[in-house]
C-alpha cells in the first residue's frame, strides 16, 4: 500500500483527522490512520496534541485527546518531572475549556480519559487526583498541584461546585475507577498506583454523597444516575482490590443508604436496583446487617408490592424484570437465613420468590423472570439439603415451612412447563422455543434434587397429577406430568419400592391412551409417553406382563416421521434390558420387523435400532441352534439386500423406483432427480452393511465372564453351522468390498462388524477366526480407501487376539507386521496422512511391548530399520498425533527389556546403541525449541527413559546439545550443561518435566513466558 | 467405600467450574475474575501452540497473546455457563471425596454415563471429577 507523505501544516493534519471521520473507503482510512500515527508517535506527538485541541472541529480535538493517551502510554518516560507536572495543569485546563465552552461530552470524556491515563503514569505526581481535579474545577482553571495543600477541605470544594462541574468530576472518577481496575492488582509495579487511587476514595466519596443529595423526581437528566454508575464501579473495584482497607469501603458504605433513596425516583429505579442486584449478587459481605434491614423493610412496602405486582402481571419486555432480579439477589444473598427463620417477614418474602415461578405468559416468550427464579430455587434447594443432612436435629424447627414452599414451586413449576397450543409453539422464533425447552430441563435438574429430600411424595404427586389430568382429558397437563415423572427416573427406575406409584400409570389405560394415533391425544404427549417407557425399562423388566403392550405401542409409531426415531431407540432400550424375557418372541418380532419393512420404506437410523432390539434378544436365547436358526432369518434378510445392491450395480437396467427393495436405497425417499443405480447400490449395499454391523453389535454378549489370570483361555471349539455362517458373512464381505471398492464408508462399516467380535469371549456369528480376519486385513492396499481406519482396527485386533490363547499370537502378528510396515512405506512422506502415520506406530508399538521378538525378526531386516527412521523422522516433525505416537513407541523401546531371552536382550541392546545417539538428538532438538508448548511433557517421557535406562545416555545428550543442529542460539553452554546435570541428577524422577519446560522456554526466549 | 446412587448433571458441573459472567467491561477485562484451568484442556493447549507460532513468526507480540488467553478464559467460562446446554447423567461408586482450598474432588469409579438425548451409554473405569466455586472467594 502506498503511503501518504507527511502533512506539512496543522491545517493539514486537521484536514486529515476530518478525512478519517468522514464517510471514505477502508484503502484512504487505513492510509490517514496510518500517517496520522506516525506523527503521533514521532516526539513532535505533544505539542501536535497542543496545538489540535485549540481547534474547534470537536474531532480533532478529540484526535488531540486521543493523541495525549498515545503519546503518555508511549513516551511518558521521556518527560521531566516538571513537563509532567506541566502537562497536568494543562489537561486538566483543557478540560475545563471543554466544560466551559460546551463541547459534545465524548470530547470531554475522552480527556477524562487521557487524565486517568496521566495518573497511571504518574501517580506520584499527582497522587491526590479527585481532590486535585476538584480544586481546579472550582477555581475554573488547571493549577499547579503543589499548591493543593493550601486548598480548602474536599468537602467545602465539591459543596461549590456548579451541577456541570460535579457531573465533570463524577465522569472522571468514575474512568480513574475503571481504567486503574484494569490494570494487573498483583504486579509490584502498579501497586502503589492501586494504593495511590484506593487514598482517592474519600473525596469521590464527597462527590457522590453530595450527588445523591440531589433532589428528586425532578424533570431531565440527573447527577444520580451518572453517581450510581460511579458507584457501581468504585464497589466493584473494592471487591477485587486485595488489600480492600477500611480506607476504602467505609467511606463506600456510608453511601450505601443515600443509594437506596435513588428507588423513590421512577426514572432512576434502573439503575439502582441494577447496582443492588450486583452488589448482592457479586458483594454480598460489602452489605452490612443493617443495608439488609433496610433492603427487607422495603420489600415490605406498599412500593414493592406494586411493583411485583407489575413483575407478575406486566409485559417484561417492555418494562423488564429489574425488580424481580433484585428479589432473586436479596434471596440469593440471604438464603440460608430467610430458609431457617419461620418469622413472618421471611415467609413472606420466600411465597413471593415463590411467586415469581407463576408469572403470567408462557416460559422465555413473555416471561423472562422464571428462569432467573428456578435459579434461586435450585439453589435453596441444594441449601436445605446440605443443612438437612449436616444436622438433622436443627431442620425441625424450619423444616415444614420449607417444604411448604417446595410444595408451592413444584406446583407452579409443573404448571409453567406445560406446552402451549400447537398454534401459539409454532410462531415462536427458534430461540424461543429452545429456551423454553431447556427452561423444562432446568426444572427436571431441580426436580432431581428436591427428590433427595421427598423422594416419595414427590412421585406420588405427580402420579395423582397423571391420573386427574388424564381424567380431564388435560393433555398439556398430562404431558408436564409425564415429563415430570420421566425426569425422576434416574433417581427410582431401579428401585421396586416405587413400583406402586408407576403401576398406576402404567396400565392398560396409559398404552391405549399412547396407542390412539389418530385421537385427539396430541404427539407431543405421545413422544413423552414413549420416552417415559423407554426411561423406566428396569421397571417393565420387573413387570414383564407390561413389556407386550409397551412393545406393541412402540412398534406402531416407528413408521410415523416424528416418532419413528424415538420409538425405535426405546425398542432397542427395552429390548437389550429385557433381552432374557423375551426370547421366547425373537421369532414374532422378526416376522413383524418382515411385515414393517414390506409395508413401507423405514428411516434407516429407526432400522437399524429395530434390528439392534432383535438381534440383543436372540443373543439371549440359551439354545445355540435355536440362536443360529433365528440368526440365520435375520442374516438372510440383510444378504439378500448385499446381493441385489451387487446385481444392481452390475445391471443398472434393474433399477426400478417402484420396486420397495430398490427405494431402500434413495434417500431422500422423493428425490427430485432420478438417482443413478450406481448411486442407488451402493445405498442399499451400506444401509444393509449398517444393519448388518447392528447385528454384531447387538450380538455382543452383556453378561461378565470370570477372567481367569493365570492360565490361558482354551481355544473354543465352534460348531459347523456357526463355521458356516462365519465363512458366509466373510465372504459377503469381500464381495460387497470388491463391488464398491471406492467407498471409504463402507470400510469403516466392515470394520464396525469386525471389531463388534473382538471384545467377546464366547462364540458368535461376528467372533471370526483369527485366521479369517488377518486374512482379510493383509489383502488390503494403501489404495484401499480409509486404510487408516484399517489400522486402527487391526490394533483392536491384536488386543483381542492378547486377550485369548497366546499360541499363534506371533505367527499373527508376523503377517501383520511386515504388512502395517508396507503400508507406512508407501506413505510419499511421513505426515501425509496422519491417522495412517498414528496408528501404525501404535501398532508396531503395541506388538513390541509384549512380543518384541516378533518385531525384531522381521524380514526382511530393511523393514524394521525403515520403521526406525520413519518413526524418528515423525518425532522430528509437526503433526502433533503422530508425533505422539512416536514419543510412546520411542518410550516403550527405550525401556524395552527382555531378561529371559539373552539373545533377544542382545538385539535390543545392539539396537539401542546404534539408535540412542539418534534418539538423544531427536528429543534434544524438539526440547531445544521445535517442539509446541503442549508437546513437552509427552516428549519428556522418552527422556526419561533414556536416562533411567542407559548409562550412555548423559554423553548422548551432551553430544546432542551442542550438536550444530541445536535450534536455539538463546541458551549458553553453560545453561546447557546445567540443564543437562539437572536431567542426570533427577533420574527420570516427575521433576524432570519443568525441568526440561523451563529449558524449552529459555530456548524459545522470553516472548514465550506469557503464560503460566 | 459407599456405594451411592449420584446423580449430578454436566449443567450443574459446568455451573460450579464457572465463574460468574458479567456484562461489566471491567470485570470482563480482568483476568483475575476466571480460572485459567481450561487453558490446561485439548482447546486451550492447542490454542497456546497457535499463538507461540505466531509470536515465533512475529505476527504478534506475547502482551496481544496474554490477552487473548484472558478473553479465552471469559469465553469459556460464559459459554459453558450460557450456552451449553446439553447435559448427561452419571452413576457412580463414590471411591474418594475432598474439598480443599475451595476446590471440590470427586474420584468415583464404575462410572456410567447417560446423554440428554438417551442416545447411548458411556462406560469408565474412574472418573476425577474437579469442581471450583462459581463465586471466587475474592467476589463473596
Amino acid at each position: 500500500m502506498e503511503q501518504l507523505p507527511l502533512p506539512s501544516s496543522l491545517t493539514e493534519v486537521e484536514a486529515l483527522i476530518r478525512a478519517l471521520y468522514s464517510r471514505n473507503s477502508p484503502e484512504t482510512i487505513s492510509k490517514i490512520q496510518e500517517v496520522l500515527q506516525r506523527l503521533q508517535k514521532s516526539p513532535q506527538g505533544w505539542q501536535l496534541a497542543s496545538s489540535l485541541i485549540a481547534s474547534r472541529d470537536e474531532n480533532v480535538r478529540f484526535y488531540a485527546a486521543l493523541t495525549l493517551i498515545v503519546k503518555l502510554n508511549r513516551d511518558s518516560a521521556e518527560l521531566s518531572e516538571d513537563d509532567a507536572k506541566g502537562l497536568i495543569e494543562n489537561i486538566v485546563g483543557w478540560v475545563l475549556q471543554s466544560l466551559a465552552d460546551g463541547t459534545s461530552a465524548f470530547v470531554t470524556k475522552k480527556l477524562s480519559s487521557a487524565l486517568v491515563t496521566y495518573f497511571i503514569h504518574f501517580s506520584h505526581l499527582w497522587p491526590n487526583c479527585v481532590r486535585h481535579y476538584v480544586h481546579c474545577l472550582d477555581l475554573g482553571r488547571g493549577v499547579s498541584v503543589d499548591g493543593l495543600d493550601d486548598a480548602l477541605p474536599t468537602s467545602e470544594l465539591v459543596a461549590k461546585l456548579s451541577p456541570q462541574q460535579l457531573k465533570a468530576a463524577i465522569w472522571f472518577a468514575t474512568s480513574l475507577v475503571e481504567e486503574v481496575g484494569k490494570i494487573d492488582m498483583n504486579s509490584p509495579k502498579f501497586a502503589i498506583v492501586h494504593d495511590r487511587l484506593v487514598k482517592n476514595a474519600s473525596d469521590v466519596a464527597y462527590l457522590l454523597a453530595r450527588s445523591f443529595s440531589q433532589p428528586l423526581n425532578t424533570p431531565g437528566p440527573k447527577i444520580q444516575d451518572d453517581a450510581l454508575n460511579c458507584f457501581q464501579a468504585w464497589i466493584l473495584y473494592a471487591q477485587r482490590v486485595p488489600s480492600n482497607t477500611d480506607v476504602l469501603i467505609t467511606p463506600l458504605r456510608e453511601l450505601v443508604d443515600p443509594a437506596m433513596n435513588c428507588f423513590a425516583d421512577q426514572e432512576l429505579f434502573q439503575p439502582t436496583a441494577e447496582l443492588f442486584s450486583d452488589v448482592l449478587s457479586n458483594y454480598s459481605s460489602f452489605l452490612t446487617e443493617s443495608h439488609y434491614g433496610a433492603l427487607a423493610s422495603l420489600f415490605d412496602s406498599p412500593w414493592a408490592a406494586e411493583h411485583y405486582n407489575r413483575t407478575i402481571h406486566g409485559n417484561h419486555e417492555e418494562e423488564g424484570i429489574s425488580f424481580g432480579l433484585l428479589m432473586l439477589a436479596y434471596g440469593d444473598a440471604k438464603v440460608q437465613d430467610l430458609m431457617t427463620s419461620p418469622d413472618d417477614r421471611s415467609q413472606r418474602f420466600l411465597e413471593k420468590l415463590s411467586g415469581l415461578l407463576a408469572a403470567d405468559g408462557y416460559v422465555v416468550s413473555d416471561d423472562a423472570i422464571f428462569v432467573p427464579a428456578l435459579e434461586f430455587w435450585s439453589t435453596f434447594v441444594e441449601t436445605m439439603i446440605d443443612n438437612t443432612f449436616s444436622d438433622e436435629e436443627e431442620t425441625k424447627s424450619w423444616k415444614p415451612y420449607a417444604d411448604q414452599h417446595l410444595k408451592a414451586i413444584v406446583m407452579n413449576c409443573w404448571r409453567k412447563i406445560q406446552f402451549p397450543p400447537a398454534e401459539t409453539f409454532t410462531e415462536w422464533d427458534s430461540s424461543e422455543r429452545v429456551g423454553f425447552s431447556d427452561g423444562r430441563k432446568d426444572v427436571a435438574d431441580m426436580l432431581q434434587s428436591i427428590f433427595t429430600l421427598n423422594a416419595s411424595s414427590l412421585v406420588s404427586f405427580f402420579a395423582d397429577l397423571f391420573l386427574q389430568s388424564v381424567a380431564a382429558q388435560a393433555w398439556a397437563e398430562v404431558e408436564a406430568s409425564a415429563f415430570c415423572l420421566g425426569s425422576l427416573s434416574d433417581c427410582l427406575s431401579d428401585n421396586p419400592k416405587y413400583d406402586f406409584e408407576l403401576s398406576k400409570i402404567f396400565d392398560l389405560s396409559f398404552f391405549e391412551l399412547l396407542g390412539e394415533a389418530h385421537g385427539s391425544v396430541p404427539l407431543r404427549l405421545r413422544q413423552t409417553g414413549l420416552s417415559l417407557i423407554e426411561r423406566y425399562c428396569e421397571y417393565f423388566e420387573r413387570h414383564a406382563e407390561y413389556l407386550p403392550h409397551a412393545l406393541n405401542l412402540l412398534f406402531a409409531a416407528v413408521g410415523d416421521p416424528v416418532l419413528g426415531s424415538p420409538s425405535a431407540r426405546s425398542i432397542s432400550t427395552l429390548c437389550s434390558s429385557c433381552r432374557s424375557i423375551l426370547t421366547g418372541e425373537a421369532g414374532a418380532f422378526l416376522r413383524h420387523y418382515q411385515v414393517i419393512r414390506n409395508g413401507q420404506v423405514l428411516d434407516s437410523l429407526v432400522e437399524e435400532r429395530i434390528i439392534l432390539a432383535i438381534a440383543s434378544i436372540m443373543q439371549a436365547i440359551p439354545d445355540e441352534n435355536q440362536r443360529l436358526e433365528t440368526f440365520n432369518d435375520l442374516y438372510v434378510l440383510l444378504k439378500n439386500d448385499l446381493d441385489l445392491a451387487v446385481r444392481l450395480k452390475a445391471h443398472p437396467g434393474l433399477l426400478n423406483l417402484s420396486d420397495p427393495n430398490i427405494l431402500r436405497g434413495v434417500d431422500p425417499p422423493n428425490p427430485q432427480v432420478t438417482p443413478s443405480a450406481d448411486e442407488v447400490s451402493l445405498q442399499i449395499a451400506l444401509r444393509s452393511l449398517r444393519c448388518l454391523a447392528n447385528v454384531g453389535r447387538g450380538m455382543q454378549d452383556v453378561k461378565e465372564h470370570p477372567v481367569d489370570l493365570d492360565h490361558d483361555p482354551p481355544p473354543k471349539r465352534i460348531g459347523a453351522k456357526l463355521a458356516s455362517i462365519q465363512a458366509d458373512i466373510m465372504g459377503v464381505i469381500i464381495e460387497v468390498q470388491r463391488n464398491f471398492s471406492t467407498s471409504g464408508e463402507m470400510i469403516e462399516i466392515i470394520c464396525n462388524i469386525l471389531r463388534a467380535g473382538f471384545s467377546e469371549t464366547e462364540p458368535g456369528p461376528f467372533v471370526l477366526p483369527p485366521d479369517v480376519v488377518t486374512d482379510y486385513l493383509v489383502q488390503q492396499t494403501f489404495k484401499t480407501p480409509r486404510v487408516g481406519t484399517l489400522l486402527s482396527t487391526v490394533c483392536s485386533f491384536v488386543g483381542s487376539l492378547y486377550s485369548g490363547p497366546k499360541l499363534f499370537v506371533p505367527n499373527h502378528l508376523a503377517r501383520l507386521l511386515p504388512w502395517v510396515i508396507s503400508i507406512l512405506k508407501a506413505l510419499p512422506e511421513p505426515e501425509d496422512d496422519a491417522e495412517i502415520c498414528q496408528n501404525g506406530i501404535g501398532l508396531v508399538e503395541k506388538v513390541m511391548a509384549r512380543y518384541p521378538e516378533v518385531l525384531f525378526q522381521l524380514q526382511p531386516s530393511q523393514m524394521l530399520e525403515f520403521f526406525f527412521m520413519f518413526s524418528l523422522k515423525v518425532l522430528n516433525g509437526k503433526e502433533p498425533l503422530p508425533k505422539s505416537a512416536a514419543a510412546e513407541f520411542w518410550s516403550s523401546f527405550i525401556a524395552l527389556k527382555s531378561d529371559d531371552n539373552p539373545s533377544l536382550q542382545a538385539t535390543i541392546s545392539g539396537a539401542t546403541n546404534h539408535l540412542g545417539p539418534l534418539i538423544a538428538l531427536t528429543l534434544v532438538q524438539n526440547i531445544g525449541g521445535n517442539a509446541a508448548r503442549s508437546e513437552i511433557d509427552r516428549l519428556t517421557e522418552p527422556l526419561k527413559k533414556l536416562i533411567s535406562n542407559h548409562p550412555r545416555a548423559q554423553a548422548w545428550l551432551q553430544q546432542a546439545l551442542f550438536h550444530e543442529s541445536f535450534p536455539s542460539i538463546q541458551v549458553t553452554a553453560e545453561d546447557k550443561m546445567l540443564f543437562l546435570k539437572k536431567i542426570v541428577g533427577l533420574r527420570g524422577a516427575r521433576s524432570t518435566n519443568q525441568v526440561v519446560r523451563e529449558f524449552w522456554l529459555s530456548c524459545r526466549g522470553s516472548n514465550f513466558a506469557y503464560v503460566s | 467405600m459407599s456405594e451411592v446412587s449420584h446423580i449430578a448433571t454436566l449443567s450443574r458441573i459446568q455451573q460450579a467450574l464457572k465463574c460468574k459472567s458479567r456484562s461489566d467491561n471491567t470485570m470482563a477485562t480482568n483476568s483475575t475474575n476466571f480460572y485459567d484451568l481450561y487453558r490446561h484442556g485439548s482447546l486451550g493447549t492447542t490454542l497456546t501452540d497457535a499463538l507461540d507460532d505466531l509470536i515465533g513468526a512475529e505476527r504478534i507480540d506475547p502482551q496481544l497473546a496474554m490477552k487473548v488467553l484472558t478473553q479465552f478464559d471469559r469465553i469459556v467460562a460464559e459459554s459453558l455457563s450460557e450456552k451449553v446446554k446439553a447435559r448427561l447423567t452419571f452413576k457412580g461408586s463414590l471411591d474418594t471425596y475432598r474439598f480443599c482450598d475451595e476446590v471440590w474432588t470427586f474420584l468415583i469409579k464404575n462410572v456410567t454415563f447417560k446423554m440428554d438425548n438417551g442416545s447411548h451409554s458411556v462406560v469408565a473405569d474412574k472418573v476425577k471429577i474437579v469442581s471450583c466455586s462459581a463465586k471466587r472467594t475474592d467476589e463473596k
